[in-house]
Protein backbone atom coordinates (compact mmCIF):
# COMPACT_ATOMS: atom_id res chain seq x y z
CA UNK A 1 0.00 0.00 0.00
CA UNK A 2 1.39 3.04 -1.13
CA UNK A 3 0.64 4.98 1.94
CA UNK A 4 1.79 2.72 4.30
CA UNK A 5 5.12 3.10 2.33
CA UNK A 6 5.55 6.76 2.59
CA UNK A 7 4.13 6.74 6.35
CA UNK A 8 7.27 4.50 6.80
CA UNK A 9 10.06 6.65 5.39
CA UNK A 10 9.16 9.21 7.46
CA UNK A 11 11.42 10.06 10.19
CA UNK A 12 10.53 10.74 14.19
CA UNK A 13 10.80 14.04 15.46
CA UNK A 14 13.29 15.24 17.82
CA UNK A 15 15.85 12.25 16.65
CA UNK A 16 19.23 14.61 16.58
CA UNK A 17 22.20 11.94 16.55
CA UNK A 18 25.04 12.63 14.67
CA UNK A 19 26.38 9.78 12.54
CA UNK A 20 30.38 9.71 11.33
CA UNK A 21 30.53 7.23 8.12
CA UNK A 22 34.04 7.15 5.90
CA UNK A 23 35.23 10.93 7.30
CA UNK A 24 31.89 12.25 6.41
CA UNK A 25 28.93 14.26 8.44
CA UNK A 26 25.32 12.73 8.44
CA UNK A 27 22.41 15.35 8.93
CA UNK A 28 20.61 14.27 11.79
CA UNK A 29 17.25 12.85 10.88
CA UNK A 30 14.50 15.73 9.75
CA UNK A 31 11.54 15.97 11.76
CA UNK A 32 8.63 13.84 10.85
CA UNK A 33 5.64 15.39 8.45
CA UNK A 34 2.79 16.24 10.37
CA UNK A 35 -0.88 14.22 8.63
CA UNK A 36 -1.45 17.87 7.56
CA UNK A 37 1.69 18.34 6.00
CA UNK A 38 1.61 14.98 4.17
CA UNK A 39 -2.37 14.97 3.05
CA UNK A 40 -0.98 18.19 1.04
CA UNK A 41 1.72 16.94 -0.34
CA UNK A 42 0.08 13.33 -1.70
CA UNK A 43 -2.77 15.58 -2.80
CA UNK A 44 -0.54 17.90 -4.89
CA UNK A 45 1.45 14.58 -6.10
CA UNK A 46 -2.28 12.91 -7.43
CA UNK A 47 -6.19 12.94 -6.75
CA UNK A 48 -6.33 9.11 -5.72
CA UNK A 49 -3.98 8.63 -3.24
CA UNK A 50 -2.84 5.09 -3.87
CA UNK A 51 -1.57 6.92 -7.31
CA UNK A 52 -0.10 9.64 -5.56
CA UNK A 53 1.96 7.64 -3.52
CA UNK A 54 3.88 5.63 -6.36
CA UNK A 55 4.42 9.29 -7.49
CA UNK A 56 5.80 9.97 -4.79
CA UNK A 57 8.20 6.83 -4.63
CA UNK A 58 9.13 7.42 -8.20
CA UNK A 59 9.92 10.78 -7.73
CA UNK A 60 12.04 10.05 -4.50
CA UNK A 61 13.97 7.49 -7.01
CA UNK A 62 14.83 9.85 -9.42
CA UNK A 63 15.69 12.64 -6.53
CA UNK A 64 17.92 10.34 -5.03
CA UNK A 65 20.13 9.17 -8.20
CA UNK A 66 20.38 12.90 -9.03
CA UNK A 67 21.63 13.88 -6.10
CA UNK A 68 23.69 10.82 -6.19
CA UNK A 69 25.08 12.55 -9.54
CA UNK A 70 26.07 15.60 -7.75
CA UNK A 71 28.09 13.42 -5.24
CA UNK A 72 26.02 13.38 -1.96
CA UNK A 73 27.46 10.99 0.29
CA UNK A 74 23.77 10.18 1.87
CA UNK A 75 21.21 10.90 -1.07
CA UNK A 76 18.67 9.66 0.68
CA UNK A 77 18.58 11.46 3.25
CA UNK A 78 18.55 14.63 1.51
CA UNK A 79 15.98 14.05 -0.70
CA UNK A 80 13.73 12.79 1.97
CA UNK A 81 14.39 16.33 3.21
CA UNK A 82 13.64 17.97 0.13
CA UNK A 83 10.12 16.16 -0.37
CA UNK A 84 9.92 16.56 3.90
CA UNK A 85 10.38 20.63 2.93
CA UNK A 86 7.81 20.53 -0.13
CA UNK A 87 5.29 18.89 1.73
CA UNK A 88 5.07 21.61 4.27
CA UNK A 89 5.64 24.29 2.08
CA UNK A 90 2.57 22.84 0.59
CA UNK A 91 0.51 22.87 3.56
CA UNK A 92 1.46 26.51 4.61
CA UNK A 93 -0.27 27.49 1.39
CA UNK A 94 2.12 28.00 -1.54
CA UNK A 95 1.04 27.66 -5.02
CA UNK A 96 3.32 25.73 -7.46
CA UNK A 97 2.60 25.99 -11.15
CA UNK A 98 1.72 23.11 -11.95
CA UNK A 99 3.29 22.88 -15.22
CA UNK A 100 7.02 22.54 -13.56
CA UNK A 101 6.52 20.73 -10.18
CA UNK A 102 9.74 19.13 -10.81
CA UNK A 103 11.48 22.04 -11.18
CA UNK A 104 10.38 23.44 -8.08
CA UNK A 105 11.69 20.34 -5.82
CA UNK A 106 14.74 20.01 -7.79
CA UNK A 107 15.41 24.14 -6.32
CA UNK A 108 14.55 22.96 -3.04
CA UNK A 109 16.51 19.47 -3.88
CA UNK A 110 19.80 21.70 -4.60
CA UNK A 111 19.21 23.68 -1.61
CA UNK A 112 19.78 20.86 0.60
CA UNK A 113 22.64 19.33 -0.79
CA UNK A 114 24.51 23.17 -0.74
CA UNK A 115 23.30 23.07 3.31
CA UNK A 116 24.56 19.47 3.57
CA UNK A 117 27.91 20.84 1.35
CA UNK A 118 28.75 23.56 4.02
CA UNK A 119 28.31 20.68 6.94
CA UNK A 120 30.67 18.68 5.32
CA UNK A 121 32.45 18.92 2.03
CA UNK A 122 32.94 16.46 -0.75
CA UNK A 123 35.78 14.55 0.39
CA UNK A 124 39.05 13.65 -2.18
CA UNK A 125 38.42 10.30 -4.29
CA UNK A 126 41.61 7.98 -3.27
CA UNK A 127 43.77 8.30 -7.07
CA UNK A 128 44.41 5.55 -7.88
CA UNK A 129 41.37 3.64 -7.46
CA UNK A 130 42.35 0.66 -5.08
CA UNK A 131 42.45 -2.98 -6.36
CA UNK A 132 38.91 -4.55 -4.76
CA UNK A 133 40.00 -6.24 -1.61
CA UNK A 134 36.56 -8.55 -2.27
CA UNK A 135 37.11 -9.71 -6.27
CA UNK A 136 37.66 -13.17 -5.28
CA UNK A 137 34.29 -13.73 -3.54
CA UNK A 138 32.58 -11.10 -6.20
CA UNK A 139 33.41 -13.33 -8.74
CA UNK A 140 32.13 -16.57 -7.00
CA UNK A 141 28.45 -14.74 -6.20
CA UNK A 142 28.81 -13.03 -9.89
CA UNK A 143 29.20 -16.59 -11.28
CA UNK A 144 25.99 -17.97 -8.67
CA UNK A 145 23.75 -14.97 -9.54
CA UNK A 146 24.41 -15.51 -13.18
CA UNK A 147 23.53 -18.67 -12.65
CA UNK A 148 20.52 -17.67 -10.66
CA UNK A 149 19.35 -15.44 -13.60
CA UNK A 150 17.29 -17.39 -16.54
CA UNK A 151 19.23 -18.69 -19.44
CA UNK A 152 17.49 -16.28 -21.75
CA UNK A 153 18.47 -13.15 -19.50
CA UNK A 154 21.98 -14.82 -18.81
CA UNK A 155 22.67 -15.09 -22.31
CA UNK A 156 21.55 -11.48 -23.31
CA UNK A 157 23.64 -10.19 -20.53
CA UNK A 158 26.85 -12.04 -21.64
CA UNK A 159 26.35 -11.40 -25.03
CA UNK A 160 25.54 -8.12 -24.96
CA UNK A 161 28.46 -6.99 -23.45
CA UNK A 162 30.94 -9.06 -25.80
CA UNK A 163 33.24 -7.97 -28.43
CA UNK A 164 34.75 -4.02 -28.87
CA UNK A 165 34.40 -0.98 -30.61
CA UNK A 166 32.93 -1.56 -33.96
CA UNK A 167 32.20 -5.60 -33.47
CA UNK A 168 30.16 -4.78 -29.99
CA UNK A 169 28.07 -2.40 -31.61
CA UNK A 170 27.38 -4.79 -34.64
CA UNK A 171 26.54 -7.53 -32.37
CA UNK A 172 24.33 -5.50 -30.40
CA UNK A 173 22.62 -4.58 -33.48
CA UNK A 174 22.30 -8.16 -34.60
CA UNK A 175 21.45 -9.07 -31.04
CA UNK A 176 18.68 -6.82 -30.77
CA UNK A 177 17.27 -7.91 -34.13
CA UNK A 178 17.17 -11.44 -32.73
CA UNK A 179 15.23 -10.47 -30.01
CA UNK A 180 12.78 -8.44 -31.96
CA UNK A 181 13.46 -5.00 -30.19
CA UNK A 182 15.17 -1.58 -31.26
CA UNK A 183 18.05 -0.91 -29.64
CA UNK A 184 17.28 1.49 -26.95
CA UNK A 185 14.98 -0.95 -25.72
CA UNK A 186 17.28 -3.88 -25.56
CA UNK A 187 19.98 -1.29 -23.67
CA UNK A 188 17.11 -0.42 -21.23
CA UNK A 189 17.08 -3.88 -20.24
CA UNK A 190 20.09 -4.83 -19.81
CA UNK A 191 20.77 -1.97 -17.95
CA UNK A 192 17.71 -3.69 -15.56
CA UNK A 193 19.26 -7.01 -15.65
CA UNK A 194 22.85 -5.35 -14.15
CA UNK A 195 20.88 -3.83 -11.85
CA UNK A 196 19.57 -7.10 -10.78
CA UNK A 197 22.76 -9.05 -10.99
CA UNK A 198 24.68 -5.70 -8.66
CA UNK A 199 21.77 -6.49 -6.37
CA UNK A 200 22.29 -9.95 -6.07
CA UNK A 201 26.39 -9.33 -5.79
CA UNK A 202 25.77 -7.36 -3.13
CA UNK A 203 23.02 -9.26 -1.18
CA UNK A 204 25.67 -12.56 -1.65
CA UNK A 205 28.98 -10.28 -0.73
CA UNK A 206 27.04 -9.19 2.60
CA UNK A 207 25.87 -12.81 3.05
CA UNK A 208 29.41 -14.49 2.71
CA UNK A 209 30.89 -11.50 5.12
CA UNK A 210 28.54 -12.80 8.13
CA UNK A 211 28.92 -16.19 7.56
CA UNK B 1 10.23 17.38 -24.65
CA UNK B 2 13.27 16.04 -26.64
CA UNK B 3 15.42 13.90 -24.97
CA UNK B 4 18.72 14.72 -24.29
CA UNK B 5 21.64 13.43 -26.54
CA UNK B 6 24.32 10.27 -25.51
CA UNK B 7 26.89 12.84 -26.12
CA UNK B 8 25.25 15.48 -23.38
CA UNK B 9 24.41 13.07 -20.43
CA UNK B 10 28.06 11.77 -20.90
CA UNK B 11 29.51 15.07 -20.09
CA UNK B 12 26.97 15.54 -17.45
CA UNK B 13 28.37 12.07 -15.55
CA UNK B 14 31.96 13.52 -15.80
CA UNK B 15 30.96 16.55 -14.41
CA UNK B 16 31.65 18.29 -17.72
CA UNK B 17 28.68 20.90 -17.80
CA UNK B 18 28.29 24.69 -16.31
CA UNK B 19 26.73 24.96 -13.12
CA UNK B 20 23.88 26.24 -14.93
CA UNK B 21 24.14 23.47 -17.55
CA UNK B 22 23.96 21.58 -15.20
CA UNK B 23 21.26 22.32 -13.00
CA UNK B 24 18.92 22.45 -16.19
CA UNK B 25 20.19 19.06 -17.29
CA UNK B 26 19.03 18.06 -14.02
CA UNK B 27 15.71 19.44 -14.30
CA UNK B 28 14.94 17.91 -17.67
CA UNK B 29 16.10 14.75 -16.30
CA UNK B 30 13.94 14.73 -13.36
CA UNK B 31 10.99 15.64 -15.53
CA UNK B 32 11.31 13.44 -18.66
CA UNK B 33 11.33 9.25 -18.16
CA UNK B 34 12.91 8.49 -21.20
CA UNK B 35 16.05 10.60 -20.67
CA UNK B 36 15.84 9.38 -16.52
CA UNK B 37 16.44 5.83 -18.19
CA UNK B 38 19.29 7.05 -20.68
CA UNK B 39 20.98 8.34 -17.60
CA UNK B 40 21.29 5.18 -16.30
CA UNK B 41 22.17 3.18 -19.12
CA UNK B 42 24.99 5.67 -19.51
CA UNK B 43 26.33 5.40 -16.26
CA UNK B 44 26.75 1.78 -17.01
CA UNK B 45 28.48 2.29 -20.63
CA UNK B 46 30.42 5.44 -19.00
CA UNK B 47 32.05 2.76 -16.02
CA UNK B 48 32.36 0.02 -18.88
CA UNK B 49 34.47 2.43 -20.68
CA UNK B 50 36.60 3.24 -17.51
CA UNK B 51 36.96 -0.60 -17.23
CA UNK B 52 38.20 -1.26 -20.47
CA UNK B 53 40.48 1.41 -20.58
CA UNK B 54 38.47 3.07 -23.52
CA UNK B 55 38.79 6.90 -21.94
CA UNK B 56 40.63 9.89 -22.97
CA UNK B 57 43.01 10.65 -20.03
CA UNK B 58 40.79 14.04 -19.76
CA UNK B 59 37.63 12.22 -19.43
CA UNK B 60 39.17 9.46 -17.06
CA UNK B 61 40.27 12.16 -14.95
CA UNK B 62 36.77 13.58 -14.59
CA UNK B 63 35.66 10.02 -14.21
CA UNK B 64 37.89 9.68 -10.85
CA UNK B 65 37.39 12.88 -9.25
CA UNK B 66 33.94 13.64 -10.39
CA UNK B 67 31.68 10.58 -10.99
CA UNK B 68 33.58 8.17 -8.58
CA UNK B 69 32.94 10.64 -5.84
CA UNK B 70 30.19 8.24 -3.64
CA UNK B 71 30.85 4.97 -2.05
CA UNK B 72 28.10 3.54 -4.31
CA UNK B 73 29.49 4.06 -7.51
CA UNK B 74 32.71 2.73 -6.21
CA UNK B 75 31.11 -0.38 -5.62
CA UNK B 76 29.66 -0.32 -9.23
CA UNK B 77 32.67 -0.22 -10.40
CA UNK B 78 34.02 -2.77 -8.27
CA UNK B 79 31.02 -5.21 -9.80
CA UNK B 80 31.91 -3.61 -13.15
CA UNK B 81 35.49 -4.67 -13.05
CA UNK B 82 34.49 -8.19 -11.76
CA UNK B 83 31.78 -8.48 -14.60
CA UNK B 84 34.58 -7.90 -17.13
CA UNK B 85 36.79 -10.02 -15.61
CA UNK B 86 34.25 -12.80 -15.57
CA UNK B 87 33.83 -11.82 -19.67
CA UNK B 88 37.16 -12.30 -20.21
CA UNK B 89 37.65 -15.39 -18.11
CA UNK B 90 34.86 -17.01 -20.59
CA UNK B 91 35.97 -15.52 -24.20
CA UNK B 92 39.38 -16.69 -23.20
CA UNK B 93 37.80 -20.13 -22.91
CA UNK B 94 35.76 -20.23 -25.16
CA UNK B 95 38.85 -19.39 -27.61
CA UNK B 96 39.78 -23.11 -26.49
CA UNK B 97 36.98 -24.90 -26.95
CA UNK B 98 34.14 -25.43 -28.64
CA UNK B 99 31.91 -23.07 -28.05
CA UNK B 100 29.06 -24.93 -27.40
CA UNK B 101 30.92 -26.31 -24.35
CA UNK B 102 32.56 -22.99 -23.59
CA UNK B 103 29.74 -20.51 -24.16
CA UNK B 104 28.31 -20.81 -20.36
CA UNK B 105 31.66 -22.06 -18.66
CA UNK B 106 31.85 -19.99 -15.20
CA UNK B 107 34.97 -21.40 -13.28
CA UNK B 108 33.69 -21.36 -10.12
CA UNK B 109 30.96 -23.65 -10.34
CA UNK B 110 32.09 -26.32 -12.33
CA UNK B 111 31.49 -29.03 -10.03
CA UNK B 112 28.11 -28.51 -8.67
CA UNK B 113 27.00 -28.42 -12.60
CA UNK B 114 28.78 -31.21 -13.43
CA UNK B 115 27.12 -33.18 -10.82
CA UNK B 116 23.82 -31.67 -11.84
CA UNK B 117 24.48 -33.00 -15.24
CA UNK B 118 25.05 -36.30 -13.86
CA UNK B 119 21.67 -36.38 -12.62
CA UNK B 120 20.73 -35.41 -16.05
CA UNK B 121 22.41 -39.15 -17.49
CA UNK B 122 20.17 -40.75 -14.57
CA UNK B 123 17.22 -40.01 -16.20
CA UNK B 124 17.50 -41.12 -19.49
CA UNK B 125 16.08 -44.14 -20.42
CA UNK B 126 14.55 -46.01 -23.14
CA UNK B 127 11.50 -48.18 -23.03
CA UNK B 128 10.86 -50.64 -26.32
CA UNK B 129 7.21 -50.68 -26.96
CA UNK B 130 5.38 -52.39 -29.62
CA UNK B 131 6.08 -53.97 -33.14
CA UNK B 132 10.56 -54.41 -32.67
CA UNK B 133 11.14 -53.73 -36.39
CA UNK B 134 15.12 -55.11 -36.60
CA UNK B 135 16.80 -52.54 -38.56
CA UNK B 136 21.05 -52.25 -37.90
CA UNK B 137 21.43 -49.90 -41.01
CA UNK B 138 20.38 -46.42 -39.09
CA UNK B 139 22.39 -43.74 -40.59
CA UNK B 140 22.04 -39.82 -40.06
CA UNK B 141 21.72 -38.13 -43.30
CA UNK B 142 20.02 -34.66 -44.24
CA UNK B 143 17.28 -36.51 -46.14
CA UNK B 144 15.82 -38.42 -43.65
CA UNK B 145 12.78 -36.93 -42.42
CA UNK B 146 12.57 -35.71 -38.81
CA UNK B 147 9.63 -37.45 -37.35
CA UNK B 148 9.42 -41.21 -37.75
CA UNK B 149 6.11 -42.97 -39.15
CA UNK B 150 3.57 -43.14 -36.36
CA UNK B 151 4.01 -46.62 -34.57
CA UNK B 152 6.90 -48.06 -36.89
CA UNK B 153 8.31 -49.97 -33.85
CA UNK B 154 10.35 -49.69 -30.91
CA UNK B 155 10.87 -46.35 -29.09
CA UNK B 156 13.89 -44.91 -27.53
CA UNK B 157 12.59 -41.99 -24.61
CA UNK B 158 14.91 -39.74 -23.05
CA UNK B 159 14.74 -36.96 -20.56
CA UNK B 160 16.67 -33.61 -20.58
CA UNK B 161 17.32 -31.17 -18.93
CA UNK B 162 18.25 -27.40 -20.10
CA UNK B 163 21.65 -25.84 -19.54
CA UNK B 164 23.79 -28.01 -17.40
CA UNK B 165 26.88 -28.03 -19.86
CA UNK B 166 30.35 -27.65 -18.34
CA UNK B 167 33.68 -29.19 -19.39
CA UNK B 168 34.43 -31.07 -16.75
CA UNK B 169 31.62 -33.32 -17.06
CA UNK B 170 30.43 -35.56 -20.14
CA UNK B 171 27.16 -34.54 -21.79
CA UNK B 172 24.32 -37.19 -21.35
CA UNK B 173 24.77 -40.45 -23.56
CA UNK B 174 21.50 -41.33 -25.18
CA UNK B 175 22.38 -44.72 -26.33
CA UNK B 176 20.41 -46.05 -29.23
CA UNK B 177 19.77 -49.92 -29.50
CA UNK B 178 19.69 -51.08 -33.40
CA UNK B 179 16.29 -51.40 -35.17
CA UNK B 180 14.57 -48.57 -32.77
CA UNK B 181 12.01 -47.07 -34.46
CA UNK B 182 11.91 -43.77 -33.07
CA UNK B 183 13.39 -41.15 -30.62
CA UNK B 184 11.79 -39.55 -28.12
CA UNK B 185 13.37 -36.46 -26.27
CA UNK B 186 11.47 -35.16 -23.47
CA UNK B 187 12.80 -31.51 -22.73
CA UNK B 188 12.16 -30.02 -19.18
CA UNK B 189 12.05 -26.63 -18.87
CA UNK B 190 12.83 -24.23 -16.12
CA UNK B 191 9.96 -22.58 -14.13
CA UNK B 192 8.62 -19.45 -15.58
CA UNK B 193 9.09 -20.35 -19.15
CA UNK B 194 5.34 -20.50 -20.10
CA UNK B 195 5.23 -20.28 -23.69
CA UNK B 196 2.68 -21.54 -26.10
CA UNK B 197 4.60 -22.13 -29.30
CA UNK B 198 7.60 -24.13 -29.31
CA UNK B 199 10.24 -25.03 -31.89
CA UNK B 200 13.54 -26.57 -31.73
CA UNK B 201 16.76 -26.61 -33.59
CA UNK B 202 19.45 -29.53 -34.02
CA UNK B 203 22.56 -29.47 -34.53
CA UNK B 204 25.82 -30.70 -33.97
CA UNK B 205 28.22 -29.76 -31.59
CA UNK B 206 30.25 -28.40 -34.35
CA UNK B 207 27.81 -26.52 -35.61
CA UNK B 208 26.58 -28.29 -38.50
CA UNK B 209 22.54 -28.19 -38.61
CA UNK B 210 20.64 -31.61 -38.85
CA UNK B 211 17.12 -30.12 -38.66
CA UNK B 212 15.32 -26.30 -37.54
CA UNK B 213 11.66 -25.91 -36.86
CA UNK B 214 11.16 -29.25 -35.86
CA UNK B 215 7.47 -28.95 -34.02
CA UNK B 216 7.50 -30.78 -30.53
CA UNK B 217 4.77 -33.81 -30.31
CA UNK B 218 3.71 -32.68 -27.02
CA UNK B 219 4.06 -29.48 -25.43
CA UNK B 220 3.35 -28.53 -21.50
CA UNK B 221 4.00 -24.74 -21.21
CA UNK B 222 6.21 -23.97 -18.32
CA UNK B 223 6.88 -27.89 -17.84
CA UNK B 224 8.45 -29.81 -20.63
CA UNK B 225 8.00 -30.53 -24.49
CA UNK B 226 8.27 -33.72 -26.34
CA UNK B 227 9.85 -34.18 -29.37
CA UNK B 228 10.34 -36.90 -31.51
CA UNK B 229 12.81 -37.85 -33.80
CA UNK B 230 13.64 -39.85 -36.35
CA UNK B 231 16.76 -42.00 -35.45
CA UNK B 232 18.21 -41.67 -38.77
CA UNK B 233 18.79 -38.53 -37.99
CA UNK B 234 21.08 -39.19 -35.18
CA UNK B 235 24.72 -40.90 -35.85
CA UNK B 236 26.66 -41.53 -33.16
CA UNK B 237 28.68 -38.35 -31.93
CA UNK B 238 27.77 -35.02 -29.78
CA UNK B 239 24.66 -32.83 -30.60
CA UNK B 240 23.10 -29.56 -29.33
CA UNK B 241 19.14 -29.04 -29.31
CA UNK B 242 17.60 -25.10 -28.74
CA UNK B 243 14.15 -25.04 -28.06
CA UNK B 244 12.65 -21.68 -29.04
CA UNK B 245 9.48 -20.31 -27.78
CA UNK B 246 7.17 -17.53 -27.92
CA UNK B 247 4.11 -15.98 -26.49
CA UNK B 248 0.99 -15.09 -28.83
CA UNK B 249 2.10 -12.37 -31.58
CA UNK B 250 5.36 -12.40 -29.80
CA UNK B 251 9.06 -13.17 -31.79
CA UNK B 252 10.69 -16.33 -30.84
CA UNK B 253 13.17 -16.40 -28.24
CA UNK B 254 15.81 -19.35 -27.05
CA UNK B 255 14.04 -21.27 -24.37
CA UNK B 256 16.95 -23.42 -23.50
CA UNK B 257 19.58 -25.11 -24.64
CA UNK B 258 20.33 -29.48 -24.35
CA UNK B 259 23.59 -31.01 -25.14
CA UNK B 260 23.70 -34.84 -25.49
CA UNK B 261 26.01 -37.51 -26.64
CA UNK B 262 24.28 -40.25 -29.05
CA UNK B 263 25.86 -43.79 -29.22
CA UNK B 264 24.05 -46.36 -31.57
CA UNK B 265 24.71 -49.98 -30.53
Amino acid sequence: MAVSLLLGRFRHAGRMEIEEQAGERRKPDPPALTQEELDALLAFLGADREQAGESYEKLRRKVIKLLECRGAAFPEDLADEALNRMARRLAEGVTIEARDPYSYLWSIAVHVHRESLRRSPLPAVPSPIPADPLLEHRLKCLDQCLIDLSEGDRNLILEYHKGEKQAKIAGRARLAARQGIGINALRIRVCRLRRQLEVCVRDCLQIRAGS
Amino acid sequence: MESLSEKHVFRYLIGDLTDAEQEETERRLLADESSFEALQVAEDELIDAYVRGELSAEDRERFQEHFLRTPSRRERLQFARAFHQALHEKTATSEELPWWRAFFILPRIRLPLAAAALLVVACGLWILVERWRPDDGARAGPGAPASPPVSAGPIASFVLSPGLLRDSAPPPRLVLPAGVAAVEMRLELEAGAALSDYRCRLETAEGVLIRDGVQPAIAIPGQAVTLRLSPELLASGDYILTLSGRAANQPYEVVASYSFRVIRK
